[in-house]
């Protein structure tokens, strides 16, 4: 197979880097850990359609990271665009919002098992942090609970103590437990009775460079169960899993009902809106908590939101993305375990993460990615990936091709690792 | 804002700790030392405790010493601080017989230090000097953060989250020091790791210098490639963080 060069790619990144700080920051950009070695990577696309990206020198990827999460049914998908243009050619940003606003919070009222209303904004950041808002309003307290490692956006209160621009006030009434350890939970409310507004947490744990691990038996009933004793506000940032298993929530997947769900990515396949989705005990709470922004109601991301709904329930897209991604996932550990390594993959198959086992520095697991994309699959090293439902079998096919030649790759540049440890 | 006592162990273990690559890469200050046979002993109520040993024209730091010739006791962090900025002076316990080599050799090998690590006028343009400085100016940073995670009550939650074990920190034909995560308490090294579980790897001294003097950023170098990260990227990450607690406290 050939492998790509990226010298278009390159230069433009040259040019960026004059003017905007990093070049390109945040979780698209070549430094924040998930795109390492940084030279095995595309900086710009020129376009995209369909699972395909292409960057600026012309080379196609089958795109794992889905823009991290939002294309769930393809880039460019047809209806989507119909709608959008529909919408583009009547309106979008203004003075009053237009009603697609209501259709979109009427549909996905309709869709999300647990939702009664539904709140918007543009980023999942956004919603986050109304969903913490809104319970300090409803019960009065400051205090909330996290999961250590749930990654939740990034205003300051999501952050660590002692990162830039974070101070310890920023995260003063953050109590942090242990992902799936409910006794800890349960000690933390008890020692912080009458305190406690919410508890917020992802569906399962899926943070960046680590195993995810899926609710244990009975695990979110007895978080549920306690939360309500207590007056906790249970609060599911499904930000990234959200209509990845489960179009009606990923609370409902697991068999629970949260208070309040925070909804982005996948939601308008790209068009940028967020939504709150609450219960009716909760709605007065919301509305009294000052919370707006110059773009929230724009029609535009709200007709995209309802073709994109309406799309992923004709196809039943979670159950859709789980089923190609067990096809892949499992083929891709087949293709592994043929070529002498131990690829372990974790978390739901829709949004897998997956590393090369066995090497805890996981340095053999970042040349296998870097050669993987060389050929044109688009995985990161360390962050989950995402399946679309444009996916086709030769997609997944050619995935497998790579994968393989990518393992043939390692094993020749590291014999000393693959004659010991395997 | 600084913490007296992060700063007291910051100016033992990383500031006066660099007295021992000053003498093994600065001529002047080799022959400083070259006939000394001494152990300056420094003790700090509440803080840190620490010694440099002169001995066959090397100097070494050493944590725990017993006997040393010479001992200046200060009374708190503070008063350490004070003395290491040039405000204040130590209290001389014991040597009152080698004070001569205090006032001469000693002082002047701080003054040495000094004059490598905040460089006057235009002597960072001469390339032996700049190589000194940045190699200095290295080992101060990695050894300050690591005193940084072990006290600042800041850092807490960060190196809390730091995975355990060892991360190489590499120049390209140049220096290599180790930072050692164990259980939570840090510890660095002068010397190349032979198992790392991440690395950092500066592709020449030139990065570093820019780095460390401010000149250029490190998200811009690690795009380019000219600091090239590899391995479990969360212990970089800290390392990171810590980083940049260091300039707060020496700039």
């Amino acid at each position: 197979m050939e492998t790509y060069e990226y010298f278009e790619s390159n230069q433009a990144f040259l040019r960026a880097l004059k003017v905007i700080p990093g070049g390109i920051y945040g979780h698209l950009g070549p430094v924040n850990g998930c795109a390492i070695p940084a030279t095995a990577y595309p900086r710009f696309a020129s376009r995209t359609d369909g699972a395909y990206f292409w960057d600026l020198d012309g080379n196609r990827f089958v795109d794992y990271m889905c823009a991290y999460g939002p294309n769930i049914l393809g880039y460019n998908d047809p209806d989507v665009n119909a709608a959008v243009l529909s919408q583009t050619r009547l309106g979008d940003c203004s003075t009053l919002p237009f009603t697609t606003m209501i259709d979109m919070a009427e549909i996905l009222v309709d869709t999300v098992a647990m939702a009664d209303w539904a709140f918007f904004a543009k980023n999942g950041g956004d919603v986050t942090s109304l969903a913490i808002m809104t319970a300090r309003a409803a019960t009065g307290r400051k205090k909330i609970v996290l999961v250590k490692g749930n990654y939740h956006g990034v205003a300051a209160w999501t952050q660590k103590r002692g990162s830039p621009g974070v101070s310890s006030e920023d995260v003063a009434n953050n109590l942090y437990v242990d992902w799936n350890d409910f006794e800890q939970f349960k000690r933390v409310v008890e020692d912080n009775r009458g305190e406690i507004a919410c508890f917020m947490s992802t569906p399962y744990w899926h943070p960046v460079f680590y195993d995810n691990v899926l609710p244990e038996r009975d695990y979110w009933q007895k978080v549920r169960r306690l939360c309500t004793e207590h007056g906790i506000v249970l609060a599911i940032d499904d930000v990234r899993c959200g209509f990845r298993l489960d179009l009606r929530g990923s609370d409902h997947f697991y068999g629970f009902k949260a208070d309040l769900m925070c909804f982005c990515k996948a939601l308008g396949n790209g068009h940028n809106f967020s939504a709150l989705c609450g219960i009716d005990s909760l709605r007065e709470a919301v509305s009294r908590v000052m919370y707006t922004g110059s773009y929230w109601l724009s029609a535009v991301p709200f007709a995209a939101g309802i073709a994109t709904l309406k799309k992923m329930r004709e196809l039943k897209a979670d159950e859709l993305c789980l089923r190609l991604g067990r096809q892949l996932t499992d083929g891709l550990v087949d293709v592994a375990r043929q070529e002498g390594f131990h690829l372990k993959v974790s978390g739901e198959p829709s949004m897998w993460y997956m590393r090369i086992a066995d090497d805890d520095s996981l340095m053999l697991h970042q040349q296998w990615v870097a050669e993987c994309v060389r050929r044109g699959v688009f995985f990161t090293n360390h962050h989950n990936l995402f399946i679309n439902t444009a996916l086709s079998a030769s997609d997944i096919c050619f995935t497998l091709d790579v994968a393989r030649e990518a393992f043939r790759v390692v094993a020749k540049n590291n014999p000393h690792a693959l004659g010991g440890g395997w | 804002m600084h913490h007296a006592r992060t700063m007291g162990h910051i100016n033992l273990f990383a500031v006066l700790r660099v007295i021992e690559d000053l003498c093994r890469l600065d001529v002047v200050a080799r022959k400083l030392i070259s006939k000394a046979d001494v152990c300056v002993e420094f003790r700090v109520r509440g803080g840190p405790r620490g010694a440099l040993r002169f001995e066959n024209g090397h100097c070494r730091f050493v944590p725990e010493v017993k006997g040393a010739k010479i001992l200046l006791y200060l009374n708190s962090c503070d008063h350490f601080n004070a003395m290491v900025a040039g405000e204040k002076k130590p209290v001389l316990l014991r040597g009152i017989t080698r004070i001569k080599f205090l006032s001469k050799e000693f002082g002047e090998l701080i003054r040495r230090l000094e004059y490598f690590l905040k460089p006057a006028g235009g002597l960072i343009h001469d390339s032996g000097f700049r190589s000194i400085h940045t190699e200095l100016a290295l080992h101060t940073a990695i050894y300050a953060l690591v005193q940084i995670a072990n006290h600042d009550p800041e850092m807490a939650a960060w190196v809390h989250a730091m995975p355990q074990g060892a991360i190489a920190v590499d120049v390209q034909d140049g220096p290599s020091l180790t930072i050692v995560n164990e259980k939570g308490i840090l510890a660095a090294y002068s010397e190349r790791a032979s198992a790392p579980r991440a690395r950092m790897l500066f592709m020449d001294m030139q990065t570093v210098f820019q780095i460390l003097s401010g000149s250029g950023d490190a998200l811009t170098a690690i795009a380019t490639g000219r600091i090239q990260l590899s391995g479990f990227i969360p212990m970089l990450d800290s390392v990171d963080k810590l980083l940049l607690r260091v300039g707060h406290y020496l700039n």
